[in-house]
């Protein structure tokens, strides 16, 4: 009986804990069907938690079926999965793409975006390389808002970006990029799309100020791509297309041109030039087709392996682009490749580095416009009566009497390339001798190395106009090392289950140097190949080189402290100290602090959390530093000039620059307040943010008075005039899936407003370009300032009206069909007083709309970028409808100048004389509206998974800037430009329609 | 429904009332009165005539309106509301197109309107017969800027010839500080000759004599010159002619005749270059007349100040250095090989840079007005270049500013120096420009 009921009870024992300890079962991977290791999987309500083996199997035990199973990893949205009368729950977790549980790079550390406190915008990787660019700021263009990029197109070119508009006016207003925590300038050709896993974007300065002095226009931080546990992966992404390089204007024919000519020297009371027009009919020069091809292939491709083991990682690409030159000479390719290895000896001990070798070569013929400029009517080559015989194989082409030297043989002597040779490194090794306490030291040395070749052939095209009568060769080397160390130490905990704190301290070297060697040398013995050699120049050698260091010291720390995930607050200060000020301002502060309240956190909300995922407010204020000015601006510089005294010349020297000894820091006060919101799971996301920026201390160049003594190029720079920009910014993002079809949707709108609000004194005009813009107070720096133009006049009437209250004509030499200027202040005198404010350079909106969709195995992607507001000046239509250049028209000027009264109210009369200085006064004529709308990127592909033995294969077709709207009629409404020059449009290199195929195969 | 009229008048009205301008009313008002300086205007073609009249109202004037429609004038002139103008005095200037007739008469309409909208009118007689032209000035001594030799009773002659289309009325000859204030009164003729000799004293000076002459028309036009002289020991600087004696000296833009180079004492010391053998030359004591000081050889060979002298003959080709004495009339003529370097055009292009030049401007790396070296004389830089009429400066160069010559006055172009200067009221044409790099002097010549 006793061990009956003993064998009852302990029966009843195990049938109780039987029936509270249900096993589970299961395997987590990704979309893709990979495993995933280390996934965090924990019993909802109870402490009970497994993670997932390396096989992605997870086994944990659950009291009951109504038990809940919590599936958490980092970078996917978490699962949470009822266990009903489940034994083995298989869980596919998605990828967590632009949602809150995301990691964020913040600059020395990296946190959940939803614990985000100040404004940081993040493209990933894939993203951007949607896009076949040569450097990948041009895939950031739309993206993001607040990111304005202005694209150069031209092989090699550096896209100008700014973030949230600009903050300096002498100085770059180039964000600072940092390359895997290392510093890197402020361009990244240097980077293969294939490469970045990601690009956040510190837009205000509680985010940037932990980059301190180079911070106030922005901190772009790039993460590459490293190695990740698990069989080795293969990847190779390809794609090959074409760029298309269509003529921008219609050009006059020979026959239209020497009509053009006629009429405009008839109009000028001169005789007619050429004979009958009609003659040159079916004689023209198609200079572009003879000399540009339409199209040029550019490639791309990059082979990556990844992998490793949980206590070691590696990655590895090799990167190849090429962009083949419009020209019969000339093209861009680079090679990078990137080596990363991770260890983790221990729990406590882990350490890693990369390697980043490469190589660029480029060099293009620049002279595109001129295929354009030069007139139809000279031939390319010398009439055979013309040549001897004895002319070398440059002497043989023809002179334009346009001026525009031959652009066929310019392109012919073109002999010039630019290699660079680049090997970059960086290491960490990263201890945690206790629970929370992280400390890690990262080293990184670069070396650059760039090699200029140029050899100039003799040549006699036209021995008073068009020659070289001795030929030349130089070299030059540039060669930059630079090495940084960063020693940080984080601490992080929870207390109380609810206080979350960390705390990080740190200090940051970095040391930039450079030397530069460079040689001349003429007349060599001929222009053959094998004598372009310095050492072949026999006259003239000339040899010049400097060399420079500078450096920067740095003290940082960052305090974050969240409650409960309601309440966050996050403070950074910041202590650099810089080689180019002397002791007095050698060192500054920049701290920086910044709140959030997560409201959707909090307990009364719980119930709007169906339709109310996600809502957050937030406000940060931050100081940031600029300190882009020259390295020696504290010394004194002697100039050299010849001056004649009596009979005498004498070799003088004048002091050229007079040092300042207090120069300091031009310094941005940031203050930002956003709302970040989400609703239906997030489904609908976006952010709304406002921000205002306030430059101190601007550096400025100014001359010193006549009575100083001081020559007038002797110039100092000061710390003078402030200036203020206020934005808007807003992002929204809708994704949705129905069945298998998924589709979303971005809008960025970005909004932003800069203004003078002092100058080094009182009233102060700031000149730029030549008088073209004009700065002052309380208005937006650089705008376009000139003449306002009224139309054309039409007839006598209009002339004789056009004068003062006296009779006095407002335009003496004005006739019919000439430019009508305002006499803007009315004081009956049309002179310089009269110019005005006649246009923005500025974009008064930005907007930015990311479409993607996909069905099946199909997807697609589409990126519409549009800058509204500006205003831009169309340089060209001086060549182009001047006839007072002798360079080609546009065809069709005949009918479009104005040539009797309501004939055209904007294309002035056909003349070889400008009296009414038409073209030469600059007016409102040059200025047009700017906005444009364009179709970056558009692509479809097909992605076929697991055949034929690859995990993955994707085709893809796609299109770049195949579609643009715009009322510009220049050749490129993407015009970038000096704070002071911005905007002025003319034979801009334009950004290329490029048509791309592509494969990615993964195995 | 006729709730609903009710309802959309005071809409209607509203919106009626909206569209209105918004300018202030102002309260009706006396006609605005126009009272012209003359009811009858003279014009001329290509010539401006000038409409005065006195506007006044008694609140404010709003505009005028001036139409000649058969001129294409019909100007309106918009007054200021804030503040009202009530009187202006119109002083309105036109020009009469050139292809109309002297015998052409027009009406002008004035229309006044004030800012209570009450409108006047007023017509002006034009005419076209009116004679504006100043009497014209020929033949004038002593010549501008000459120098007359002081003697123990010096004296000045001044003589010229005056004519005018309508008739002269009178002369007035005056220098106030020679105690000349000579009026003659000539009583219409088309046609006078003055010629009057002033004694002067004896002393080291210079004087404005100012010569004004006046015509008959109603409202009279006159031309009033001024010709400047100094009494002196000697000339203070001579120039060195390679025309013969009664060439215009005018017609070049600048260099003929050429400044001297050095001046010690009464001693000027010419350097210059003959281009020929037997070049024959004069030496002047000023530069755009023969008179009063030329001075050349007599029939016995020494050196005298006579418009009637023979020249001096260079018997070669090439250049000399040439010392004058015009007091103790003796010269020197020496040959010399320069010393400088000349340019060497093929490393070193030349071109000129400078305003007033078709093709010109200042970029000293334009090939446009690159010059070629004479094939004789490597020192000698020249070009042909066509002037467009308005005032002429350069400045030649090579690439990138050096070497550098700035022309400065009297044509003088130092090496390395020079100032820029102006040459204004140089007539539009095609001309020959030369730089002589030894003399460091240029000429630019009509072609």
């Amino acid at each position: 009986m006793k061990l009956k009921t003993i064998w009852f009870f302990t029966m009843l024992l195990f049938s109780v804990m039987s029936i509270g300890q249900n096993t589970i079962k299961g395997t987590v991977s990704d979309s893709k069907k990979e495993p995933l290791i280390g996934v965090n999987v924990i019993v909802k309500g109870t402490k009970i938690g497994t993670v997932s083996d390396g096989n992605g199997n997870y086994s944990i035990n659950v009291s009951n079926k109504q038990s809940e199973i919590e599936f958490s990893y980092l970078g996917f949205t978490t699962k949470l999965v009822k266990v009903g009368e489940n034994t083995t729950i298989n869980v596919v977790l998605e990828s967590s793409d632009n949602k809150l549980d995301e990691i964020v790079v913040v600059g020395f550390a990296a946190i959940k975006k939803s614990d985000l406190t100040s404004s940081i915008a993040t493209v990933k990787g894939k993203e951007l390389k949607t896009m076949t660019v040569g450097n990948a700021s041009e895939s950031l263009q739309g993206k993001a808002a607040g990111i304005q990029v202005v694209n150069s197109g031209g092989p090699g070119s550096v896209p100008k970006v700014f973030i949230r508009g600009i903050s300096t006016i002498n100085l770059s207003t180039d964000p600072l990029y940092v390359v895997d925590g290392i510093p890197m300038g402020t361009n990244i050709n240097f980077l293969n799309t294939n490469e970045i896993e990601s690009m956040e974007i510190l837009k205000d300065a509680s985010a940037s100020a932990i980059y301190g002095s180079r911070a106030s226009n922005g901190v772009v931080l790039i993460t590459t791509k490293r190695g990740k546990s698990g069989a080795i992966k293969f990847n190779l992404d390809t794609s090959y297309g074409v760029q298309l390089m269509k003529n921008p204007y219609n050009m006059a024919n020979a026959e239209e041109y020497a009509t053009i000519f006629n009429t405009a020297a008839i109009q000028s009371g001169f005789p007619a030039e050429f004979g009958d027009p009609a003659s040159y009919r079916g004689k023209s020069t198609d200079w572009w087709n003879a000399g540009i091809k339409e199209r040029a292939a550019v490639s791309n491709v990059s082979f990556g392996l990844q992998g490793g083991t949980d206590t070691h990682t590696f990655a590895v690409s090799l990167n190849f682009y090429k962009q083949d030159s419009f020209y019969e000479k000339g093209g861009w390719e680079k090679f990078t490749s990137r080596i990363s290895s991770d260890y983790k000896f221990s729990k406590k001990v882990s350490a890693g580095f990369s390697l980043n070798p490469r190589y660029e070569s480029w060099g293009n013929p620049g002279n595109w416009a001129d295929f354009d400029r030069i007139d139809p009517i000279t031939p390319i080559y010398k009439p055979a009566d013309q040549l001897t015989g004895t002319e070398n194989e440059y002497s043989i082409y023809a002179r334009s009497p346009t001026y525009v030297w031959n652009p066929i043989a310019a392109v012919k002597r073109f002999n010039s390339e630019n290699k660079q040779y680049s090997l970059a490194s960086n290491g960490y090794i990263q201890l945690s001798p206790v629970k929370g306490l992280i400390i890690r030291s990262q080293g990184s040395y670069e070396i650059n190395s760039t090699i200029s070749d140029n050899f100039n052939p003799d040549f006699i095209i036209d021995v008073a106009h068009e020659s070289l009568l001795i030929n030349n060769i130089s070299r030059s080397t540039n060669l930059t090392r630079s090495w940084s160390l960063q020693n940080t130490a984080t601490y992080s905990n929870t207390f109380a289950d609810k206080h979350n704190v960390s705390l990080m301290i740190g200090n940051t070297a970095e040391e930039y140097n450079g030397a530069n060697l460079s040689g001349t040398r003429s007349k060599l013995p001929n222009n053959s190949e094998e004598l372009q050699e310095l050492n072949a120049g026999t006259l003239n050698p000339q040899t010049s080189g400097t060399s420079y260091t500078n450096s920067i010291v740095s003290y940082l720390s960052r305090l974050t402290y969240n409650f409960d995930s309601k309440y966050y607050l996050t403070a950074t200060y910041r202590r650099d100290g810089s080689s180019k000020f002397l002791a007095n301002n050698k060192w500054a502060s920049f701290p920086s602090a910044s709140f959030a309240w997560k409201a959707s956190n909090e307990s009364f909300m719980s119930k709007y959390s169906d339709v109310l995922s996600d809502l957050k407010f937030r406000i940060g204020w931050g100081k940031v530093g600029n300190q882009n000015l020259p390295a020696s601006v504290y010394l004194s510089k002697l100039g050299q000039n010849f001056f004649t005294f009596g009979d005498v010349v004498v070799n003088t020297t004048y002091p050229s620059a007079v040092p300042n000894k207090d120069i300091k820091w031009e310094t941005v006060e940031d203050l930002n307040a956003g709302i970040d919101f989400g609703f239906f799971q997030n489904k609908l996301s976006g952010t709304v943010e406002f921000y205002t920026k306030t430059t101190e201390n601007m550096l400025f160049q100014k001359s010193y008075p006549n009575y100083s003594g001081y020559p007038n190029d002797a110039r100092i720079w000061s710390n003078v005039g402030s200036m203020r920009a206020q934005g808007l910014e807003f992002s929204l993002s809708y994704k949705n899936k129905v069945g298998d079809f998924n589709y979303g949707a971005n809008l960025n709108f970005t909004k932003s407003n800069v203004k003078m609000t002092k100058l080094s004194v009182d009233n102060e005009q700031l000149f730029g370009n030549g008088e073209k813009t004009l700065t002052v107070e309380n208005d937006e720096p650089g705008f376009f300032y000139g003449y306002k133009a009224d139309g054309l006049f039409q007839n006598n009437v209009e002339l004789n009206a056009h004068t003062n209250n006296n009779g006095d004509l407002l335009q003496p030499y004005a006739k019919a069909g000439d430019v009508r200027f305002v006499d803007v202040n009315g004081d009956g005198v049309l002179n310089a007083d009269d110019r005005t404010k006649i246009g923005s350079p500025w974009a008064k909106y930005t907007v930015g709309l990311n479409l993607n969709a996909s069905y099946k195995n199909f997807d697609f992607i589409a990126n519409i970028y549009s800058s509204i507001g500006n205003d831009i000046v169309n340089q060209n239509k001086d060549e182009l409808y001047n006839a007072l250049s002798r360079t080609n028209k546009i065809s069709g000027l005949s009918d479009q100048a104005w040539h009797g009264e309501g004939t055209s109210n904007s294309v002035p009369r056909l003349s070889q004389t400008d009296n009414n200085q038409n073209f030469s006064k600059f007016s409102s004529y040059y200025v047009e509206d700017g906005s444009f709308a364009r179709l970056k990127n558009i692509q479809l592909g097909y992605t076929i998974e697991n055949k034929l033995g690859f995990d993955k294969i994707r085709c893809s077709v796609s299109g770049q800037n195949l579609l643009t709207i715009t009322k510009y009629s220049g050749v490129e409404p993407e015009v970038g430009g000096d704070v002071l020059g911005f905007g002025f449009g003319g034979w801009n290199y334009p950004v290329q329609k490029t048509v791309l195929f592509g494969i990615n195969v993964a195995f | 429904m006729k709730k609903l009229k009710l309802l959309l008048l005071p809409i209607l009205f509203s919106a009626f009332v909206g569209c209105e301008n918004n300018d202030p009313a102002f309260p009706a008002s006396k006609n605005p009165d126009i009272v012209v300086a003359s009811n009858e205007i003279y014009g001329g073609p290509n010539r401006k005539f000038e409409i005065k009249a006195s506007l006044t109202d008694d609140i404010g004037l709003k505009t005028i309106e001036i139409r000649i429609p058969e001129l294409d004038l019909i100007k309106t002139i918009t007054f200021t509301k804030d503040p009202l103008v009530t009187e202006f005095d119109l002083n309105y200037k036109f020009l009469v197109p050139s292809d109309k007739a002297i015998t052409e008469k027009f009406q002008i309409e004035l229309i006044l309107t004030d800012v209570s909208e009450n409108v006047v009118t007023k017509n002006i007689s034009l005419r076209l017969d009116g004679d504006f032209v100043a009497p014209k000035l020929t033949n004038i001594k002593p010549v501008n800027n000459s120098v007359v030799f002081k003697t123990s009773n010096t004296k000045v002659p001044v003589s010229f010839h005056a004519e005018d289309y309508t008739g002269i009325d009178n002369i007035v000859v005056s220098c106030p500080e020679l105690g000349i204030n000579d009026v003659v009164a000539v009583g219409g003729l088309k046609s006078y000759d003055y010629n009057k000799t002033f004694s002067i004293p004896s002393v080291l000076k210079s004087y404005d004599i100012s010569i004004t002459v006046k015509d008959n028309f109603l409202s009279p036009n006159q031309e009033t010159t001024k010709v400047s002289f100094t009494v002196a020991d000697g000339l203070t600087s001579m120039f060195l002619a390679d025309v013969p004696v009664g060439s215009s000296l005018t017609n070049d833009a600048f260099g003929v005749p050429m400044l001297f180079h050095k001046k010690v004492g009464n001693v000027f010391t010419f350097k210059y270059y003959a281009d020929s053998n037997n070049k024959k030359i004069f030496f002047l004591g000023q530069d755009v007349s023969f008179e009063p000081h030329t001075f050349g050889l007599s029939s016995t060979g020494s050196l005298q100040n006579s418009t009637t002298s023979n020249p001096i003959i260079l018997p070669t080709k090439g250049y000399y250095e040439i010392t004058v004495n015009p007091i103790d009339l003796v010269y020197t003529v020496t040959p010399y090989t320069p010393t400088s370097t000349p340019i060497n055009l093929s490393t070193t292009p030349i071109t000129i840079c400078g305003n007033g030049i078709v093709n010109g401007g200042w970029d000293p790396n334009s090939t446009a007005l690159a010059v070629s070296a004479d094939p004789s004389n490597p020192y000698r830089l020249t070009r042909e270049i066509t002037l467009n009429g308005t005032t002429v400066a350069m400045t030649i160069t090579g690439n990138g500013w050096y070497p550098f010559w700035r022309l400065d006055n009297f044509a003088v172009a130092p090496y390395l120096g020079g100032g820029n200067a102006n040459y204004s009221g140089v007539a539009a044409g095609t001309y020959i420009f030369t730089l002589d790099t030894e003399l460091e002097r240029t000429t630019l010549v009509k072609k």
